[in-house]
């Protein structure tokens, strides 16, 4: 035994083990940190069963009714509880998400788990997700249209079923009345406040200029005039549709016994959880899935959908790559085939690469300093002298952002046009100059063509960096919540000088800038899945790409 | 595209034609073919003008960043200036007891001994307006002195024992300015002392409240105290009717103070005796005092001659006979306190004439009797000499609020000005990274506190707390993630057959993808929290994950030769996750029994009653986890190309002779690929020096200055994303956040580029091997 332990000693074997448990680790972290995400990110959107229990620490015992969210084993005595005294050691606890925060204050509570008693999961337990106040769990007992009961008094108010039947196509007719508000706010109202806020800033530029504007001025108000009396006859309009929509309201019967009304037009969603089949959950799921995917934020952003920060990202990216891709191209060609081969040269290709290892923060300082302030506040007095003080492109905006990220990303982009021009085989550039083509034509015809793939590489490594990072957008350009998306409807359709969300920026912003922790967790995971899924398939399609280029040189090579 | 074929095209009808007029045909088609040529060759050479001027001026736009960074940060180490004097053209009559100069209104203000008040032009000299102060009938003027708190006001008191707040304003006329005085409290005299003349005062205003004090010649000190209503914008506002107008007494012995200041603490007064000798005397409540410690503020020698308290109201300047300054303020330490002297300036050779402070910085100004000036960053410890004033001798000077004039009188009633620049008064390289003696602290220490709004905070920028974050927060993340990335990187490397090391490699590189708000994200809200209910169980983890792989390495050795599998090489990583995944399972059952068994039930009890280790939730552990799991693919990817290039037949070689792989390995090629292995460290490390969202995120982002594991701090990146966005353009700290940012910019720059050399000398030696 000894013999052939000290033999294992020095066969170096468990040296080699460790190594490789270095590999699985490494492995087991990335994978389980996937998995996490994908777990939290994507389960926080299934509908989960909804317990009632009575609650025996309550004084006196009280029925709650809440959704699981967490458990954990904590010892008795960091619990302050007159009821566990004699208990000690570990105890259960689970935190529910007890929802109805506009009426209990708080929708989350730990509970212990041994002092709940006659734990059950009724068919008939509602979830309304609510526009405000979030959810709102309890039996629906009643609907009211203009302040009448709907269904017959008889049968106790109806049959749960017919009740939700009702319900149902009330939630449809609110939903249409809210998209024609929406409608109207989102297209005309904007006009109009677009062409007062023009008026306005004309009347300062004439003002500004000086000279006789007394004219002009008349013609101002006049359509100011016309845009007041627009707005007016839409102000009508739309009080009318909201007069309609609050036309039908929903009782609950909640947790306490007590009834509480809201109006439908309030609710986003309902459903009854504990008797849904599998395939009613997937729709839900589903359903709740689209609505993170295209909705707007709602609840300080720990409800609703991230359709702005997709966006705002997505705009970005895409402002960056348009700014980034020429620049970096035209870089990467000078380095690598018109650069003087020489040590200055070789100075400043270890400087480029190296920038790609410059702290991101720092690309952020010199965008505020850089950009915003310096160019910006330039910008602001030449052009925009009218709207000042209140700066037009001297604050964090879109447009420094984006190039502020093409500016951080450019290394990325010169680097691997060079890698390409580098790879392409000197054979087919030698052949193109002995058929007596010029630099410039072999280059164009033979050179870049092959090497066009190695540069989207580059280009998708650089948007999968920018879509990623968060650090510098913090100081040139996101917000948590941006009233407007930065392309529309109104001229100049792009607005290179709004704020904007941001994926990433989301993320932060959540975790750490909630007040309401517990409730942004779930929806702090789901974005940062969405944010890990992006820029993880973004990577995977450039390493792919890059593997089967690779492939093809050697093939061109022999 | 081929010319031959265009040749061709152009020749052909020509074939066909008449042998005469073949020949111009050709010719002019020669010379097509050439002006054809010319334009290639034009192409060429503009595409290459184009290209390299693009180039170069894109590169050098990234290089700007650099420059702009410096350019920003320069100003910084300007230091004060300023302009010669201007001599106004104006004598003025009648010395002054009180002297103010006010920039941004143009005016000047002096009041004499008979409590008149003159206004006059700061650039010309010329006298405005000339008002009395509300005085009683007959009364002479015995005192006046500045509000403790900079707003502005003065206290001025009379031979029959009555007390004025006044001040002064600038109300803008259609053409010229109208500078009159006002009365914040009415303007009646208060009658404080009866009869009595007030030998000593003191001011303190603020927007809340009023209080003065005053002394005379024998009797008790009183106070006044009014509450005024906190006027729109924080501005003094007047006194509410009926506002609570306090008036206490306070008995105060055999002290007779020369002089009397409040500072801003309401708790304490300082009282100055004619022997110099300060007395610092805690207020209780009612009319109870007690003097807590007398300093002596200079030698009997060295006569005092000029003390005001600095901007904040917590720490007073006194200027003797012998020329030097010191600062003083009061330390409270163990619930005792006492006065320090802190600093001192020995300014000039002769005694200090005239000295003022300014308003919201800790600057003050001082004139020797032989007409030098001086100008002094007190904090920061700069002295400069502006200028000289020859002929009389100055009898008062004036700071502006702003601190960007100087005003001097001099005994002959001439008047004199001097523009200054010092706009980072409260910044020096020393004390950057040297120990600082801050306002109210028992010592000097190593502090970052940038200055809030209120003035009244001594703004501390000492980035030595920042850069100990960053290293401490590095250093963690090196140690988590070197020796697993090194493994991993040995056994891709050199043990893996290259079909598994190409499915491998890529799928650790992917860590380096994930966004690091993410991981931030999770560490801060998912792993604090876990580790903070789990700790024991990740120590043991910690423990039992090798022990694991060991046994598992063990029991693997006897194995093979009675089952005789056809191991694939590299398959060892498959069969250490069920390891892996059994040891974290051990550890977390055993967590519970083996933490009451040796740690009395709680590790992070035990280790703040055994080793007084503070434990906070965001801490280093979970910095350096959380960081080391961002870095780990940086450092894995070089390293494990810097092993895996070595060439294969050194590694026969050795094999051959009979060495085992581990011995080559060992032996050979750690040493070979060593020179890669530590610029892949140096990489790593500089990622993790300029990484920002997971510091942010995952630390309590507190700049304390302790290496303990279980604690926080802030990093250089981490403040740069707080403070920035809201510190003001162009001020101190903005610059100082641009110094953090590039030294940041020159440190990675600076350790990238020796990792690079590195690299690339590895890369030449075995290119001749």
């Amino acid at each position: 035994m000894k013999r052939s332990l000290a033999n294992w000693l020095d066969s170096g074997a468990p040296w080699v083990w460790i190594n490789a448990g270095a590999v699985t680790l490494c492995l087991a972290m990335v994978f389980g940190l996937l998995l996490l995400l994908g777990v939290k990110g994507l389960g926080h959107f299934w509908p989960r069963p909804v317990m009632q229990a009575r609650y025996l620490a309550a004084e006196p015992p009280a029925t709650i009714i809440g959704e699981f969210a967490a458990s954990e084993i904590i010892d008795a005595s960091e619990l302050n509880s007159i009821s566990l005294a004699e208990d000690n050691g570990a105890v259960e606890r689970q935190l529910l998400k007890l929802g109805n925060r506009d009426i209990s204050g708080s929708d989350f509570a730990w509970v212990l788990t041994g002092l709940l008693e006659d734990v059950s999961y009724p068919a008939e337990l509602a979830v309304l997700e609510r526009r405000e106040w979030g959810n709102l769990y309890g039996y629906l007992s009643g609907l009211r249209q203009a302040g009448a009961a709907v269904l017959p008094a008889g049968a106790a108010n109806g049959t749960d079923e017919s009740r939700w039947n009702e319900l149902r196509s009330r939630l449809d007719r609110a939903r249409d009345l809210r998209r024609e508000i929406e409608r109207i706010e989102r297209s005309i109202i904007a006009d109009i406040n677009f062409g007062m806020e023009r008026l306005r800033l004309e009347e300062r530029r004439l003002v500004l200029a000086g000279g006789d504007s007394a004219d002009a001025l008349r013609g101002n108000a006049r359509q100011r005039e016309s845009l007041a009396a627009q707005y007016a006859e839409i102000r009508l309009r739309l009080l009318e549709i909201n007069r309609q929509i609050q036309r039908d309201t929903a009782l609950l019967r909640i947790a306490d016994g007590s009834v509480v009304e809201i109006p439908v037009a309030d609710i986003v969603r309902a459903y009854r959880p504990n008797a849904m089949g599998w395939a009613e959950s997937l729709g839900v799921y589903l359903a709740r899935l689209i609505e993170f995917l295209s909705g707007n934020p709602r609840e300080a952003n720990t409800e609703g959908g991230l359709l702005p920060a997709l966006y705002g990202t997505a705009m970005m990216v895409m402002l960056m790559s348009v700014i980034v891709t020429p620049l970096g191209v035209v870089a990467g060609v000078y380095l690598s085939e018109y650069a003087p081969r020489g040590l200055l040269t070789r100075i400043i290709r270890v400087s480029v690469n190296n920038l790609a290892g410059v702290p991101s923060i720092v690309y952020g300082v010199f965008g505020l300093g850089f950009f915003i302030y310096l160019a910006g506040g330039e910008i602001d007095r030449l052009f925009y002298a009218e709207s000042l003080p209140a700066p037009t492109f001297g604050t964090p905006g879109l447009l420094w952002a984006s190039l502020t990220l093409a500016l951080l990303t450019l290394p990325v982009v010169i680097v691997a046009t060079e890698e390409g021009l580098g790879n392409v085989p000197a054979s087919l550039r030698e052949a193109s100059l002995a058929l007596g083509a010029t630099q410039f034509e072999t280059l164009w015809r033979v050179v870049l063509p092959l090497a066009r793939p190695s540069m989207l590489t580059g280009l998708i490594l650089a948007v999968a960096r920018a879509a990623g990072e968060v650090a510098p957008l913090m100081l040139v350009g996101v917000v948590k919540l941006a009233p407007s998306l930065p392309l529309d409807t109104q001229f100049p359709y792009l607005h290179l000088e709004q704020q904007f969300m941001h994926l990433g920026y989301h993320v932060f912003d959540l975790a750490t800038q909630s007040p309401n922790v517990e409730a942004a967790m779930p929806q702090a995971f789901a974005t940062a899945f969405l944010l890990v899924a992006l820029v993880t398939a973004l990577n995977l399609s450039a390493v792919l790409l890059r593997g089967r280029l690779r492939e093809r040189y050697r093939a061109m090579d022999t | 595209m081929n010319v031959e074929a265009k040749r061709q095209r152009q020749n052909r009808p020509a074939a066909n034609g008449t042998v005469g007029r073949r020949k111009p045909k050709a010719r002019r088609a020669r010379r097509r073919l050439l002006r054809y040529a010319a334009r290639r060759r034009l192409w060429d050479r503009a595409a290459r003008a184009v290209v390299s001027i693009g180039g170069l001026g894109i590169i050098s736009s990234i290089l700007l960043i650099f420059f702009y960074l410096v350019y920003e940060v320069l100003p910084l180490f300007g230091g004060a200036e300023a302009g010669d004097a201007e001599i106004l053209p104006q004598v003025v009559a009648g010395g002054a007891v009180w002297l103010e100069a006010d920039t941004g209104a143009g005016v000047a203000l002096r009041i004499d001994g008979q409590g008149l008040a003159f206004f006059h032009d700061l650039n010309t000299g010329n006298l405005l307006d000339t008002e009395a102060l509300a005085a009683p009938s007959g009364a002479a003027l015995t005192a006046i002195v500045p509000d403790s708190a900079g707003s502005g006001l003065f206290a001025a008191g009379f031979d029959d024992g009555s007390v004025m707040v006044a001040g002064w304003n600038a109300a803008p006329g259609a053409d010229s300015i109208s500078p009159r005085l006002e009365y914040p409290l009415g303007p009646q005299p208060r009658a404080l002392l009866d009869g009595q003349a007030v030998r000593a005062l003191g001011l303190r205003g603020g927007p809340g409240g009023i209080s003065i004090a005053a002394a005379g010649d024998s009797g008790p000190l009183i106070m006044l105290e009014h509450t005024l209503d906190r006027g729109p914008l924080g501005l003094p506002a007047l006194p509410r009717m009926g506002a609570e107008n306090r008036r206490r007494e306070f008995t105060i012995g055999d002290i007779r103070p020369e002089q009397i200041l409040l500072p801003q603490d309401p708790r304490w007064m300082l009282l100055l005796t004619a022997a110099g000798e300060l007395n610092l005397v805690a207020i209780g409540p009612g009319n109870r005092v007690e003097t807590l410690d007398t300093a002596a503020l200079t030698t009997a020698i060295a006569g005092l001659t000029r003390m005001r308290l600095l901007a904040g109201g917590m720490s007073l300047v006194a200027a003797d006979e012998s020329g030097r300054v010191a600062q003083w303020f009061i330390v409270a330490e163990g619930g005792r306190a006492s006065l320090a002297r802190v600093r001192e300036f020995p300014l000039f050779d002769s005694a200090v004439a005239a000295l003022d402070v300014e308003r919201s910085r800790r600057v003050f100004a001082a004139v020797s009797a032989s007409g030098e000036i001086a100008l002094v960053n007190v904090t920061a410890e700069t002295v400069s000499f502006p200028g000289e004033w020859d002929g009389p001798a100055v009898r008062a000077i004036a700071l502006a609020p702003a601190g960007d004039l100087l005003l001097a009188e001099n005994v002959a009633g001439g008047l004199a000005t001097w523009r200054i620049d010092n706009p980072h008064a409260e910044f020096s390289p020393a004390a950057l990274w040297s120990e600082t003696w801050y306002e109210n602290y028992p010592e000097p220490a190593l502090v970052w506190q940038a200055a809030a709004a209120d003035d009244a905070l001594e703004p501390k920028y000492s980035l030595a707390p920042l850069t100990f974050g960053t290293l401490k927060a590095a250093l963690y993340a090196m140690l988590f993630a070197a020796p697993l990335a090194i493994c991993a990187a040995v056994f891709t490397g050199y043990f893996m057959p290259s079909g598994a090391r190409r499915q491998i490699k890529p799928l650790i590189e992917l860590m380096e993808a994930l966004p690091t708000v993410v991981i931030g994200f999770l560490a801060g809200l998912w792993l604090a929290p876990l580790v903070d209910a789990n700790l024991m169980a990740l120590a043991l983890g910690a423990l039992l994950l090798p022990l694991g792989v060991l046994l598992a390495s063990l029991a693997m050795a006897r194995l093979p030769e009675r089952l005789d599998l056809e191991w694939r090489e590299g398959w060892q990583i498959l069969a250490l996750a069920p390891v892996l995944l059994l040891a974290g399972m051990v550890a977390w059952l055993l967590a519970p029994d083996v933490e009451s068994l040796l740690f009395d039930g709680s590790l992070r009890d035990w280790l703040v009653q055994r080793w007084g280790l503070d434990y906070v939730s965001r801490n280093a552990l979970i910095v350096g986890a959380a960081m080391g799991f961002a870095v780990i693919p940086a450092i894995y990817s070089i390293a494990e190309d810097a092993i895996f290039t070595v060439p294969r037949h050194l590694s026969n070689g050795a094999l051959a002779i009979g060495a085992n792989r581990w011995q080559t390995l060992s032996w050979l090629i750690l040493p070979a690929a060593a020179p890669g292995i530590i610029s892949a460290l140096m990489i790593g490390f500089g990622r993790a020096i300029g990484e920002t969202m997971i510091v942010l995120m995952a630390t309590g982002n507190t700049p304390i200055m302790d290496v303990n594991l279980f604690e926080g701090m802030r990093s250089l990146a981490a403040n740069l994303a707080i403070e920035i966005p809201e510190s003001e353009v162009g001020s101190s700290h903005y610059r100082i956040l641009f110094l953090a940012s590039l030294m940041l910019l020159l440190f990675t720059f600076v350790i990238n580029s020796a990792a690079e050399l590195v690299r690339q000398r590895l890369r030449r030696k075995y290119r001749l091997i």
